[in-house]
């Protein structure tokens, strides 16, 4: 049999005519080049063992082939995620090889659908992936089913969008390959090989953790065993065992009086767990909307925009804290679906620096559901409403700018005169408020400030900004 | 007397201030390099994404004049791009950074490029700088070196890691600033103020203007 680089007729391999086909009847209109391969398949050996094949395939793409196949076995991930126990048994041990031609069309054509309709397209073609996976033909079906698919597929375009180039210049397209890869990454988990040196800690330094879980370096006091620190423990027991008692009778509703006047003196750093989402009221929004979260997960593994960034900035979320301080550790793992998911929930904010540290500080108290109504109430709740303050144009920083302005010229005039004087902007302001004061004050005081400022709203922004300014007036 | 009142007023002894601000893309290091040239260290594994804007003060000798050059340390997010764009309209000086590890940080200077000549100051001197060139590249230098040319702005490599080039990009800056206005530059070109960690061959001929 002839091994003319187009007639292999290993799956993966096949999948990957597809796109040259295309590429090729496109560009050339050579109709010639497409018929030889369709007679070949057509008469091949479809058990030709596949091992053999895909090492030739690989050597003869070269680094093009390597990239392309990531995305292929991720699809298949998620198919069987999304769908628990329906596909799981369908695929055979190298599965990404079997199945990789249907779920590259099939994922081609979601692509080519989203870009007309979005949602409802999505969700009948993963409905037709999973069930493509449960009944699981034989090779020859499958090949037949690529081949006509990827022909027809390739009409189409020609057809309908002549403006669209090929899969290799598609920026869409391109940027499916990278979404995929990066959620890759992080489903393989930290001990992947494929993580940069560069992005893990020296593992060395880890000797000093304080109570919230940040690592500190060698020779940098904790005071974890003074007496002082004792004395806090012991407060702290008499204070749990208030709260708990507290929180029996806290049926539904807000806090009430003598609660909100207890967590000013700060929440017992192991009830956070129970009263942030309460107060947030994100509690009830998760019973309302049971399976929303995987929804959107899933939604955002095909289509969202801001998967790249939420992934570098990962990377610059609380390193020096023990949960996010693995590459692709469980954590992190939460931490990026927390945000991609809420990138689809609301598109308008999408993803916007600052927001990866909320959810991170979320994320070390709540689980990842839990975590992500808290971020969205605290995105649109009337008390909260972050919304303002991260979407395109920044809206509410600039209101609240002005309004501390004004703040500062009546109350603190020398200050502010001063500050005037010295043209010095106000956008550090940016920074305090985005995250409301995480990372810039200590962290066991931007605790107490998201207890306050959970229960209060932003005004506690304000209050605090000013409060920075008269304690630094001198 | 207050400190901060002592600090603003050597400011106020200084022979020449200006406005740089450094941009690029998401995560080519832009922090670092400021933290780098101002403080002298690298945030080893404890990376933080900007958020908004941030600057600092740093101050330096040239012969016997003194410089401020107040630094600005943009986010690279593109929602952010409109907040910065409102404070290069002042800027005097522009450190354009990208990331030789990563090919679409490249290719997106020449958006930024074009967006600095929309916004920014006429005069605006703006340097291409190639960072983190202690990691495996992927742009090569000569890649940078033409699009700089095109452009006729220098061009150089730095890593905020090792600190390879990094007072030599802003202190490059400050002396064609101070050219552009006053056609001489204190203490010679290339000041002995830089502490130059490698061998000065390296990279010199980058380092002058191109015009």
């Amino acid at each position: 049999m002839m091994k003319v680089p187009v007639i292999s007729l290993d799956a993966t391999d096949t999948d990957d005519e597809d796109s040259e086909t295309k590429t090729r009847c496109k560009r050339n209109g050579s109709v010639r080049k497409v018929r030889e391969i369709q007679m070949d398949c057509a008469i091949g050996d479809p058990s030709g063992s596949p091992c053999t094949t895909l090492n030739t395939v690989i050597s003869r793409f070269g680094r093009s082939q390597s990239l392309r196949r990531p995305p292929t076995a991720k699809t298949t991930k998620k198919e069987e995620n999304g769908t628990p126990g329906s596909s799981r048994g369908a695929s055979p041990t190298p599965s990404f090889i079997d199945i990789s031609p249907i779920i590259r069309t099939a994922s081609l054509r979601v692509k080519n659908q989203l870009a007309q309709r979005l949602s409802e397209p999505l969700k009948k073609a993963e409905h037709r992936i999973s069930k493509l996976l449960m009944t699981e033909p034989d090779d020859e079906e499958f090949q037949h089913y690529s081949l006509v698919h990827g022909l027809k597929g390739c009409n189409n375009n020609d057809s309908e969008d002549a403006g669209s180039s090929s899969d290799e210049d598609d920026p869409e397209y391109l940027e499916l390959l990278e979404r995929d890869s990066i959620i890759n990454r992080y489903e393989k988990g930290p001990d992947a090989a494929d993580v940069d040196a560069w992005e893990n800690p020296d593992f060395e330094v880890y000797t000093n953790l304080d109570r919230f879980g940040f690592v500190h370096k060698k020779g940098e006091k904790t005071d974890e065993r003074t007496d002082l620190q004792k004395r806090r423990i012991i407060k702290e027991l008499s204070r749990e065992k208030k709260w708990l008692k507290m929180i029996e009778i806290w049926k539904s509703g807000g806090p009430s009086k003598k609660m909100e006047d207890r967590i000013w003196k700060g929440i017992p750093e192991k009830l956070r767990i129970v009263i942030w989402p309460r107060l947030l009221g994100a509690e009830r929004m998760k019973h309302e909307r049971r399976d929303m979260y995987a929804e959107l997960l899933l939604r955002a593994r095909l289509v969202s925009k801001d998967i790249k960034q939420i992934d570098l900035d990962i990377n610059r979320t609380y390193r020096d804290h023990l949960a996010f301080r693995k590459r692709y550790d469980v954590k992190q793992k939460s931490l990026l679906n927390v945000l991609a998911a809420y990138s689809m929930y609301n598109t308008e904010v999408g993803y916007c620096q600052g927001m990866s540290q909320i959810a991170a500080l979320f994320l070390m108290y709540l689980d990842e559901e839990d975590a992500f109504w808290c971020l969205h109430q605290l995105m649109v709740s009337p008390k909260h409403t972050m919304h303002g303050f991260f979407v395109p144009g920044f809206p509410k920083l600039q209101r609240f700018e002005e309004h501390f302005k004004k703040i500062l010229k009546k109350y603190k005039p020398r200050v502010f005169k001063y500050l005037e004087k010295q043209d010095i902007p106000y956008i550090y302001l940016t920074k305090w408020w985005f995250g409301c004061f995480l990372d810039r004050v200590p962290f066991s005081l931007a605790l107490r400030l998201w207890d306050v400022f959970l229960v209060e709203g932003d005004s506690i922004l304000l209050a605090m900004a000013y409060n920075i300014m008269k304690m630094h007036e001198s | 007397m207050h400190p901060v009142r002592k600090r603003s007023s050597i400011y106020q002894d200084v022979d020449f201030s200006y406005t740089v601000m450094i941009l690029g893309d998401s995560c080519t290091g832009k922090t670092c390099l400021l933290i780098r040239y101002k403080d002298g260290a690298f945030l080893n594994n404890n990376f933080i994404s900007t958020v908004g804007i941030d600057y600092r003060n740093k101050l330096i000798n040239m012969g016997d004049k003194k410089v401020k050059l107040q630094i600005w340390d943009t986010a690279g997010q593109e929602r952010f791009r409109s907040v910065a764009t409102s404070y290069y309209r002042d800027a005097d000086a522009l450190l354009l950074v990208y990331d030789i590890a990563n090919r679409q940080s490249f290719d997106n200077v020449r958006d930024w490029l074009s967006h600095i000549k929309e916004h920014g100051k006429e005069a605006v001197q703006v340097t291409l700088v190639g960072n983190k060139c202690d990691l495996p590249r992927v742009v090569q230098a000569d890649e940078g070196r033409r699009l700089a040319e095109e452009n006729g702005i220098p061009f150089m490599e730095t890593s905020a890691k090792t600190g390879q080039n990094v007072d030599r990009a802003f202190l490059g800056l400050a002396e064609r600033m101070i050219k552009m206005k006053y056609g001489f530059v204190p203490g010679g070109e290339m000041a002995d103020t830089i502490a130059v960690n490698e061998s000065k061959s390296i990279n010199l001929s980058n380092c002058c203007p191109i015009t």
